[in-house]
């Protein structure tokens, strides 16, 4: 390893501070929800554990996280289909925690869209529809046909549709009460990959025009990342870090948060023993020769992800780009690793 | 669970363990992929399958055809005296018990799954119960229990008999609401309640409709039944159609009399069937995707006390109270002089059911079997024969009665059985009918069962190199299992309480349980009724703790 490489990417300390856990503050206009100290206690452990967070008007705040980080649990308490063991959902200014599901004004989507099967496109956007005349009712699902770009399948019955269009029809029935926030439950895990984007984009589209707000649940970090306009990272219960996508994923706060987002190797700060720097591949190169060696090789296409194990022991990720001309290193080949980022390193407690 | 069941592949009529059709379209099976029957493509199984669905056809179309041949004078004197009355009181007793049962058995069905409280679990099993005992059994312990406080005549009334028979068929409605609410998803409960629904509006609005077509199935058999009873219905003096039809044909041994009467019995029940196909239209009632099952309520204090108390209550007046009074009844039977001849008649009478029973069922699980493998995912014909061979299903069993004596008094005239052999009044022609009219049973059972294996089992065992018949014998068989063994027993259940057909084609010298029930409370004599009552109700009692036994097992196996 380079250690000089190093030095000239370690941050400036005047711009790069070690953030500590949930200390944030943001100056939202007004939230729409908010969620206090939620905790959800089953079988002799917090499944979700004083979690905090609000959700501003039109704003979308994906929860990412592994599967059983307590991220679906959650949002089932915030729509009150679940008892929490302690904290406070507020929708809108009302404080709504002790009120049932039905009369939160919250729209739920699933995974499996949980359209009624017995009932045709239309009457399942109608259904929470019943404080509205026939003229009224009938509008407004043709509106929200046309919010979802489905104009014309009012009459079909839900399995005469496509896996996309029955999610896009899940979405207006949520949306039709006009509700406070739209709750979204891995929405597109059960899409084909071929179709997920286009579903993608027609979904957030539809939230953005009708400026609701909404919480999406995922275990997608690239999803995540692209759709949310805040990203919220959970893990065994706890929310360890909600902040723009760019932020989380270039100053997480915590070393999950780094590695779940996208891969990272820490390096240790040779002035500072109780800090480290966090690399993302991309940030690496490695020159041939050296006290370094190849441990393992894959080809990614763009780039070539290298597994490094340096002279002291460590391991670290590197890419180097790929294409026809570039000779791969093998494994077992010697190579000195450098730093190679173009922005200071982020720092993070050791 | 394979989630890919649609209306048209899940049909069991009789099969409480699947989402439900109520009357079979047959063979088609679209989205699985089944070895049983793969092989079966020769000549052969054509010609078999052909050949069964066919036999078992006859009598059911022989019926029907009679409409077209002129009325004899019997027909014109019953539709100018008696008739209008019996269209009356048949209408009148199958709405009245269509209503109650649906009622009953849904609520209860709702109650066990989808509340806790004390006792539910044994209730859950204990209110299947009162399929071992027959109408004609609860009707004369209700009959006589009912005697003193309402007095002779007003305890014949029409309703007393309508409540009788809700009380005894209720099961089939509440075994099959219980397996659509345990298939249902919380999630479309979820989805509703953020929609505005209240937990009892979801249950009206979400619940109860997709449990639609199960309900329906339920309530078709129910039909079916009281349309085909003649012992409750003529202990409360009520002159149905069925009760005509054995009116007639004793009274006057007027077979085309008997079989133009059973033709309505057939109108009925197509009316019955058609009513909720058109209602059904394109919808569907199952979901694709996660099945999460309903979440189970917790009930307190006087709430839970009072689902404790309905349950038990149900389950008291239905089989506790009927077991006890016969219990008390056949011990005065023993007291008293015929001691001897109860037994000795006991033994005789037993082992006659016994053997009828059984012998019934062997053949329905035979053919059955054999109809499902030449049957299965075959496209042309396929739905066909299927909807031939299960015809009798649909049909009262005094229809089928009339229907096989008519067929086999055709083949006697033709004289091609050696001489003196006689198929009208011969074991063959009684087991006969029994197949004719519970075949359907057996069939829907098993083709659903089949049908539920995971196509993707099939092919793992297939790339692990298992041949077809290894696939059919060590994967589909077993896992099928439980369910073929649930059918089997629905039939053997169904022919042991068997009156209307067994009454008029029993052979000389046939005496089953029913027929002396019958012959017993025809003189009112309880006490001589008690002894094979309780007989009856005992083996059913043990068929039916199988047939729980295979439901049970059957959901644990397929999900």
């Amino acid at each position: 390893m380079n250690v000089d490489s190093l030095a000239r990417f370690r941050a400036d300390e005047a711009t790069a501070t070690v953030p500590t856990r949930m200390d944030f503050t943001l100056d939202l206009p007004r939230a729409a929800l908010s969620v206090a100290g939620v905790t959800r206690h089953i079988g002799g452990r917090d499944v979700v554990d004083r979690v905090s967070f609000d959700v501003a008007d039109g704003e979308l705040v994906v929860i990412v996280g592994p599967s059983g980080c307590g991220k679906s649990t959650l949002l089932r308490a915030i729509a009150g289909l679940d008892p929490m063991t302690a904290g406070r959902v507020v929708l809108d200014g009302t404080d709504v925690t002790a009120l049932p599901p039905e009369k939160r004004r919250i729209g739920l989507v699933f995974q499996d869209h949980a359209l009624f099967p017995h009932r045709r496109v239309d009457q399942n956007i109608a259904f929470g529809l019943t404080d509205l005349g026939r003229a009224d009712r009938t509008r407004r699902v043709d509106e929200l046909l046309e919010l979802v770009r489905l104009p014309g399948v009012a009459k079909r019955y839900p399995h005469e549709l496509s896996g996309g269009e029955q999610q896009r029809i899940a979405l207006a029935r949520a949306l039709a009460p006009d509700p406070a926030v739209v709750l979204l439950d891995e929405p597109f895990a059960s899409l084909d990959p071929s179709l997920r984007d286009d579903v993608r984009t027609d979904v957030v589209e539809a939230l953005r025009n009708r400026n609701a707000a909404a919480v999406l649940v995922t275990h997608d970090r690239e999803e995540a990342l692209a759709l949310g306009d805040r990203v919220a990272v959970m893990s065994d219960g706890r929310m360890l870090q909600i902040d723009r996508p760019d932020e989380v994923y270039e100053r997480p706060n915590d070393r999950f948060v780094a590695t779940f987002l996208g891969d990272a190797s820490f390096l240790p700060d040779p002035d500072a023993p109780d800090i480290a720097l966090m690399v993302r591949p991309h940030d690496l190169s490695i020159t041939p020769g050296g006290s370094d060696a190849v441990a393992a090789r894959r080809y990614l296409g763009a780039a070539w992800r290298y597994t490094v194990r340096c002279s002291d022991g460590t391991e670290v990720d590197v890419d180097l780009a790929a294409g026809p001309g570039t000779t791969p290193l093998g494994v077992g080949d010697a190579c000195t690793v450098v730093v190679d980022a173009g922005h200071p390193l982020h720092r993070l407690p050791a | 669970m394979n989630s890919t069941i649609t209306d048209t592949a899940d049909l069991v009529p009789h099969h409480p363990t699947g989402s439900t059709d109520p009357i079979g379209d047959g063979a088609t099976c679209p989205s699985t992929v089944s070895v049983i029957g793969q092989r079966s493509r020769s000549w052969v199984s054509t010609v078999l399958v052909s050949a069964v669905a066919v036999v078992v056809s006859i009598p059911v179309l022989v019926i029907v055809w009679s409409i077209v041949q002129p009325s004899t004078d019997v027909w014109q004197e019953l539709w100018a005296t008696r008739l209008p009355g019996m269209i009356q009181d048949t209408a009148t007793l199958l709405v009245a018990v269509l209503v109650g049962t649906l009622v009953l058995g849904t609520s209860l069905a709702w109650l066990v799954t989808a509340y806790q409280f004390p006792g539910r679990r044994v209730l859950g099993w204990l209110l299947v119960t009162p399929l071992a005992i027959p109408g004609y059994v609860l009707g004369f312990v209700w009959l006589d229990t009912l005697q003193e406080p309402l007095g002779a005549r007003g305890v014949r009334s029409i309703w007393l008999c309508a409540l009788v028979l809700t009380i005894t068929l209720y099961p089939y409605v509440y075994l099959f609401a219980r397996a659509a609410f345990r298939e249902q998803s919380q999630r479309s409960i979820d989805v509703a309640r953020s929609l505005g629904c209240s937990r009892t509006q979801a249950f009206w609005r979400v619940v109860l409709p997709m449990a639609r077509p199960s309900l329906a199935g339920g309530v078709a058999l129910v039909g079916m039944e009281v349309l085909t009873d003649v012992g409750a219905v003529r202990l409360f003096n009520v002159s149905t159609i069925a009760d005509g039809v054995l009116r007639v044909w004793f009274g006057t041994g007027n077979r085309n009399a008997a079989a133009e009467l059973a033709v309505l019995l057939i109108g009925v029940a197509i009316v019955l069937i058609a009513a909720e196909r058109l209602a059904r239209g394109r919808a569907r009632f199952t979901q694709s995707g996660l099945r999460t099952g309903l979440h189970v309520e917790r009930l307190r204090g006087p709430r839970a006390a009072a689902a404790s108390a309905i349950g038990w209550g149900v389950f008291t007046l239905a089989v506790a109270l009927p077991i006890y009074r016969l219990i008390t009844w056949a011990i005065e039977a023993r007291r008293t002089d015929q001691t001897a001849t109860v037994a000795g008649d006991l033994g005789f009478h037993l082992m006659s059911s016994l053997r009828v029973a059984g012998i019934a069922t062997l053949a329905c699980l035979a053919l059955g079997l054999l109809l499902v493998a030449g049957l299965h995912r075959r496209r042309i014909g396929g739905t066909v024969l299927a909807r031939l061979a299960t015809l009798g299903y649909a049909v009262p069993g005094p229809v089928v009665a009339i229907g096989v004596l008519v067929t086999l008094a055709a083949v006697d005239r033709l004289g091609w059985l050696p001489d003196g052999w006689l198929l009208v009044g011969s074991f063959v022609g009684l087991i006969y009918a029994l197949v004719v009219r519970f075949l359907a049973v057996a069939y829907q059972g098993i083709e659903s069962s089949v049908g539920k294996v995971s196509p993707s089992v099939v092919a793992s065992a297939r790339t692990l190199g298992a041949g077809r018949f290894r696939v059919a014998t060590q994967v589909e068989l077993p896992l099928a299992g439980a369910g073929i063994i649930a059918a089997s027993v629905l039939v053997a259940i169904d022919t042991l309480k068997e009156l209307p057909i067994t009454l008029i084609l029993r052979p000389f010298g046939t005496e089953t349980l029913p027929i002396w029930v019958w012959q017993a409370t025809s003189e009112s004599l309880w006490v001589q009724a008690a002894v094979p009552s309780l007989a009856i109700v005992a083996v059913g009692m043990v068929l039916v703790a199988a047939l729980l036994w295979a439901l049970e097992h059957g959901a644990e196996t397929v999900s």
